[in-house]
């Protein structure tokens, strides 16, 4: 049985990477060219075309506008694909008696020493300022608001590990909270997303496009620069993602204790 | 084939090669840890031949930013000649939120399978019948 597998695995990995010299040498010849396809160089050219604005997004950072304008339908599948699979992990760690998750922690524990936490207290706002950095000016520069989220998480992980899950919930990220929060960002991206149809446009559209009589959103919003919609669905995957990797975190750092306790009660 | 290009060829046979070695472990290894490692390593190494896909090979390929944002004629000529494509970066975004996302999801799961079963190893999974191996 387990000769078969090694033969199976080792004909599955030759046949891959046949397949794959295949698409390097027969889609584009010798990769990588000097050329970029037709698609591409289209999404570059019209992006931020401020000459002629029939297909423009108003943003200068293309990857975003392909993100959440062209492409714009991929981002929302991709965020709910994200959004069921966090609910399904919430599913298999759901306890029977769900108040023993917040069981008090043992007084007297381990701790780690006045350096780790010093040096976390600081790294934890910093990562958080960069975070909103990466998301807030996601359409400007390289970012978005994945990026932003992914690197905000990384927050409240520092924390259980440098203090402890108890301690993260002492500063306010219940799961309840966070739920609501990342239920707030979904709603915002949701309620852009379809805001064009009131007025006759397509759902997710951002600026004037030639069949649409929806005008488009404003690119300056006063002094403020929000590239019409990729502002608030920046903000808003800042909230889903943010919030989805910590509810993972947090739940992923319940006690084994808490599980064993959890089943025998059942 | 010339030096240049055996060279400008080695990151694909590197990747071609990981790719091969972590396919193997998806499919060869009984332990469910070790084949989502193998699958995170595939999953990334996919993204990367995206992403060396669309770069462009002049001398100074730019990064698809625009750097103004009131510009000349000239400068989005010139950014149409020399930015990298865009559309692999987009959807290997996309593809690292998925791979998260199944990530997370398998990760979960294999932790509730060895709270249940005590083993992680999925021949001895199988044989299990109600009970401790």
């Amino acid at each position: 049985m387990r000769a078969l597998r090694v033969a199976v695995a080792v004909v599955t990995a030759a046949v891959f990477v046949l397949a794959l010299t295949y698409v390097a040498y027969g889609l584009r010849g010798l990769l990588p060219s000097g050329v970029v396809r037709g698609l591409g160089t289209f999404f570059l050219r019209e992006s931020f075309n401020v000459f002629n604005k029939a297909w423009w997004v108003g943003s200068p950072e293309v990857v975003n506008a392909i993100l959440w304008d062209y492409r714009g339908l991929d981002t929302v599948f991709e965020t709910s694909v994200l959004f069921l699979a966090i609910a399904g992990c919430e599913a298999v760690f759901r306890l029977l008696k769900p108040s023993l998750k917040e069981l008090r922690p043992v007084v007297g524990g381990y701790e780690l020493t006045v350096v780790v936490k010093t040096v976390v207290k600081l790294l934890a706002i910093a990562i958080v300022l960069i975070s909103l950095e990466t998301a807030l000016r996601g359409y400007v520069t390289p970012g978005g608001g994945f990026q932003g989220g992914a690197a905000f998480a990384i927050a409240p992980l520092l924390v259980i590990a440098a203090f402890s899950r108890h301690y993260l919930r002492e500063l306010g990220f219940k799961i309840p909270k966070l739920s609501a929060v990342r239920g707030a960002g979904l709603l915002a991206i949701a309620l852009v997303a379809l805001a064009p149809l009131a007025f006759l446009g397509f759902a997710l559209q951002n600026q004037a496009k030639p069949p649409s009589p929806f005008p488009g959103f404003p690119v300056f919003v006063g002094p403020i620069f929000t590239a019409g919609t990729l502002l608030a669905f920046n903000v808003g995957e800042l909230l889903v993602v943010s919030m989805e990797f910590a509810i993972a975190f947090i739940l992923v750092s319940v006690a084994e204790e808490v599980f064993r306790r959890d089943r025998g009660a059942g | 084939m010339t030096p240049e290009d055996a060279l400008r060829l080695s990151p694909y046979a590197i990747m071609g090669v990981i790719m091969a070695i972590s396919t193997y472990g998806v499919i060869a290894k009984p332990n469910i840890l070790k084949k989502i490692i193998a699958l995170t390593i595939l999953a990334d190494t996919v993204n990367t031949l995206a992403i060396f896909i669309g770069y462009r090979l002049i001398e100074f390929p730019w990064p698809p930013v625009l750097p103004s944002l009131a510009p000349s004629k000239e400068l989005l000529r010139e950014f149409g000649r020399r930015a990298v494509d865009p559309l692999p970066q987009a959807l290997v975004i996309t593809a690292v939120v998925i791979n998260v996302a199944v990530t997370a999801l398998l990760a979960f799961l294999a932790i509730q399978a060895y709270r249940l079963y005590g083993t992680l190893n999925h021949d001895r999974i199988a044989r299990l019948k109600g009970g401790k191996a």
